[in-house]
């Protein structure tokens, strides 16, 4: 706790470079989204990847929630969407660099009912089997394709909706940005669900199959994945609802064992057994910074701002073309949905204003500051929980809104108050034994909100952020030390290499019903936490 | 064709006073004054209520052009914002009445508050959009049409602004383009919507000579919404097109009839004049310009109708551009600068209209009047 005491007098003492204040992922979290789930980011990682300090790793996961069961479409990526990847890298909240993924769909059996099928090496139909329409004897002629062990190729004909993609690289924006087709002449394949183990016995082969090297150090993988996200969103949207008690005694409120447990849940993961479709994408940081080459944590260029987006084509005021007009999605499309930092827009933009936030660019969003110098979701915990927050304008929540220590180098231009997801990619990975779901806030200075992994527990972080523990004491103890949701974990083991998740859960997979949990308890005033650390003196 | 129009002035004029012949149902409008009212007796002191009655009262008046719909309506509105004094719906209603009074700065500064105070809510782009489109800041209009299309793909408001839009910029083949949208996304129940659609079309078929188009989509309007005032007024603009002047006069004094303004004089003296009766002309001409000029200080007022009558025909060159220059300090949208433009050139400051004139052009408008002007300005 003293480690975690000196890392928060650190962060308020270095100002502005805070936790962004959130519960959990952006799952359909705005108007727009909710009706547009293929656009839908849940998502957003950056981190420079654990096996290789040289690169980092960009994950923009999207259309969440997935029952893995849900055939005989599954969850295709949109052909009308242009995912894109975006890196600040000279600190004025505009991208330099863009990472487009582009998809396109094949129906390669255009009369079988489902998108994919097959079973061990095919089966043709029996001898009683009757006449086709037009009195074709069937008998002996193939019904099922082999099962699908291959993305390509052999083992591929099951595959009857296959998708695949392009990945371009974009350097500058508008009508002067300089596009880079990174593919190589490489056909790259989409990794379907996981169908069942008739359909695709070896689906982690599958998993396999689909990263693929593009050259110059870059590596890519697009398909559908076990969603690396965890939270109790129930407890977490029923107006705090959270589940317990937990043995601490008070909802929200982790024991001190219950805190450093990065392996156990004591609440349910709402997210256990959905998939989710993500693109990752591996990439030198010397094709990321200034200078062209990795620089030490020290130096005020190492640190980058990152996030991702959205777009479909749009429909214009004015109908000739502009040619003024980048040919990038920043011109001609509309931006249906960005995320930097996790859950900005869930969490802390008005409902009235989560669509504009949404659309908007991130070098314009002093318009949104308001939302966070007071945050209505403090002002909750204060209603509640009944815990004193901090008096607003709440600075220490301006959710990394620039370039500034303890993520970026001193001396760092601090830049347009802007979300993104700033990642240090001087600062080398922390490995696996050391990691902490508690990023940042636990010493580990590798994981949020200097770029965000994958196992990051940004929702504890949040919380306790959202409730003070930046601000300096008296908030900067306990309890805001300890609030949690009670899920610190990931139902399925994520990789540790690229592309760091699990694959998809299977559509045999019978979605496991929540733990049984007590019910819900009114919390007791947090002001009298003698019992939480002390269970045995509660009366 | 006399015939005709006293038949649909009997016709206009019984609907009007609810006594429509055949089949007597509710307007879309009605139907909804109704439902208001019932909320209101329902939760008295709740804002939801007025406001709905002021939004149904405004589309009322848009079915009949009758104005008291809309003092209604401002009455309701201070009702809702007297129980709720922050209340959205009742601040849009009351940005509508804004604009529908001419009151367009005053529209542009409450709408871009209530834009600034909820940005996901679209419909308030357009009531953005409408007031910038009447002050001539069409880049402030585009960018909040342009959010309207970006934020709800396919939304009606966004193709009726952006079809106004467009047609400002001249492509009057995509405003027709957008309207056409807009048409198939009316519920057939809303009528008087449908057929402002279709008076929209007819008003673009104009644009583009097609004065034969341009009457088939008066009379699909007609029949969709039958007694509307506003299409009576469309079809005397057809008719002018038509050069049919002695049907054109008496449209023009049927709907000045049904729904009095002060500019309808002046159209229907235009009418009476091209079609030889220059007396008669002469006279309403005269009544015209004792209203327009009692009215010149309202926001509401006929001072463009004012601004030609004097200066088409130099009969009053020096209080056209009084006019026209006032007009200008205003608002700045294209048809006001070609009036400015059209009084300097009358007035032999053939440089200044040069200016003005190129200000008026250079956004796109198609207007054959606009243009006409610009060509002469130009020439000279």
């Amino acid at each position: 706790m003293q480690t975690f005491r000196g890392i928060v007098a650190m962060l308020v003492a270095m100002c502005l470079a805070m936790p962004t204040p959130s519960f959990a992922a952006n799952h359909r979290e705005a108007p727009i989204t909710a009706l547009d789930r293929a656009a839908d980011i849940t998502d957003w990682y950056a981190f420079v990847s654990y096996d290789d300090g040289s690169k980092v790793t960009f994950i923009l996961n999207v259309d969440g929630l997935q029952d893995p069961g849900n055939g005989p479409t599954y969850f295709p990526f949109d052909p009308d969407i242009v995912y894109s990847m975006k890196v600040d890298n000279n600190n004025d909240a505009v991208e330099d660099v863009t990472f487009e993924f582009r998809f396109q769909t094949e129906i390669r059996a255009p009369g079988v009912f489902t998108s994919y099928v097959g079973a061990g090496s095919g089966i043709t139909a029996p001898g009683n089997a009757p006449a086709a329409l037009d009195g074709t004897a069937q008998a002996g002629k193939p019904v099922v394709p082999p099962a699908v062990t291959s993305l390509d190729g052999a083992g591929s004909a099951g595959l009857n909706l296959r998708q695949n993609y392009t990945v371009t690289m974009v350097q500058g924006t508008g009508a002067t940005a300089v596009r880079t087709d990174l593919t190589g002449g490489q056909k790259l394949f989409v990794v379907p669900a996981n169908i069942g183990s008739r359909t695709m016995p070896n689906y982690a082969a599958l998993f396999k199959q689909g990263i693929y090297s593009l050259g110059n150090g870059v590596r890519v993988f697009a398909g559908t994945v076990d969603d690396p996200f965890y939270i109790d969103l129930g407890g977490t949207f029923d107006s705090l609802n959270l589940r317990g008690m937990f043995t601490s005694g008070v909802t929200g409120v982790l024991t001190a064992a219950q805190d450093s447990n990065d392996t156990a849940n004591i609440a349910p993961d709402s997210v256990a057994g959905s998939n989710v479709n993500s693109i990752a994408i591996e990439v030198p940081i010397s094709m990321l910074v200034q200078g062209g080459k990795k620089l030490p944590a020290t130096d005020p260029h190492a640190t980058i701002g990152t996030w991702g987006a959205t777009y479909r084509p749009r429909v214009t005021v004015r109908t000739a073309p502009d040619e003024t007009q980048s040919p990038t999605p920043d011109g001609t499309y509309r931006q249906v949905q960005r995320m930097g930092n996790p859950l900005i827009n869930e969490l802390i933009i008005g409902v009235g204003s989560k669509d504009r936030f949404s659309m908007s660019q991130p070098k314009d969003d002093a318009q949104f500051a308001s939302f966070a110098l007071d945050p209505v979701l403090a002002r909750v915990l204060n209603a509640i929980y009944g815990i004193a927050i901090p008096a607003p304008p709440r600075k220490d929540l301006l959710p990394l809104v620039t370039y500034a220590p303890p993520i970026a180098a001193v001396g760092t231009p601090p830049g347009p108050v802007s979300d993104l997801l700033r990642l240090n990619t001087g600062v080398n990975p922390t490995a696996k034994a050391s990691r902490s779901r508690l990023g940042l806030l636990a010493g580990d200075a590798a994981g949020f909100p200097n770029g965000r992994r994958p196992s990051d527990d940004v929702v504890d972080i949040s919380l306790r952020a959202v409730a003070g523990v930046l601000a300096g004491a008296p908030f900067n103890g306990f309890p805001y030390n300890a609030l949690g949701d009670g899920v610190n974990v990931n139902d399925n083991t994520l990789g540790e290499t690229f592309p760091y998740e699990a694959p998809a859960n299977s559509g045999l997979r019978v979605l496991v019903p929540p733990p049984a949990a007590p019910a819900p308890t009114p919390p007791k005033n947090l002001g009298s936490y003698d019992c939480v650390r002390n269970p045995n003196s509660c009366t | 064709m006399k015939l005709q129009i006293t038949t649909f002035v009997l016709f206009a004029g019984s609907a009007l006073l609810g006594q429509t012949p055949s089949i007597v149902s509710k307007t879309a409008a009605e139907i909804r004054i109704d439902q208001a009212k019932t909320a209101i007796q329902q939760n008295p002191k709740k804002g939801d209520g007025y406001a709905a009655l002021a939004n149904a009262l405004l589309r009322r008046e848009l079915e009949t052009s009758d104005p008291k719909y809309r003092r209604e309506a401002e009455a309701a509105i201070e009702k809702a914002l007297g129980t709720e004094p922050d209340h959205f719906e009742a601040l849009k209603a009351r940005t509508m009445i804004l604009l529908r009074d001419h009151e367009y700065s005053k529209a542009q500064e409450l709408a871009r508050k209530l834009n600034k105070r909820t940005p996901d809510d679209v419909p308030t782009y357009g009531l953005v959009a409408e007031a910038s489109v009447a002050l001539g800041d069409y880049k402030e209009a585009e960018e909040a049409v342009q959010w309207m299309l970006d934020m709800r793909p396919g939304n009606l408001p966004a193709y009726l602004e952006g079809a106004t839009l467009r047609e400002m910029f001249g492509e009057v083949d995509g405003a027709r383009d957008f309207l056409s949208q807009a048409y198939q996304r009316v519920r057939p129940e809303e009528a008087q919507e449908r057929a402002s659609i279709l008076l929209r079309l007819s008003h673009l078929a104009l644009l583009n000579n097609n004065p034969v188009s341009a009457d088939r989509l008066v009379e699909q309007a007609r029949k969709l919404f039958p007694a509307y005032p506003a299409a009576t007024l469309q079809l005397a603009r057809v008719r002018m097109a038509q050069k049919n002047y002695a049907e054109a006069a008496d449209l023009f004094r049927l709907v000045n009839t049904i729904a009095p303004r002060t500019e309808y004089l002046f159209y229907l003296a235009d009418a009476l004049e091209k079609g030889g009766n220059v007396q008669e002309a002469s006279g309403i001409f005269a009544e015209f310009e004792k209203k327009a000029i009692a009215e010149s200080e309202l926001a509401d007022n006929a001072n463009r109708e004012l601004i030609r009558y004097y200066l088409d025909g130099s009969k009053n060159v020096p209080d056209g551009l009084r006019l026209a220059k006032r007009e200008a300090s205003v608002r700045h949208d294209s048809y006001t600068l070609d009036l400015y433009a059209w009084g300097l050139y009358a007035s032999g400051r053939k440089a200044e209209a040069k200016t003005q004139s190129d200000r008026a052009v250079t956004v796109g408008l198609r207007d054959p009047d606009v243009l006409a002007h610009a060509k002469i300005i130009a020439s000279n």
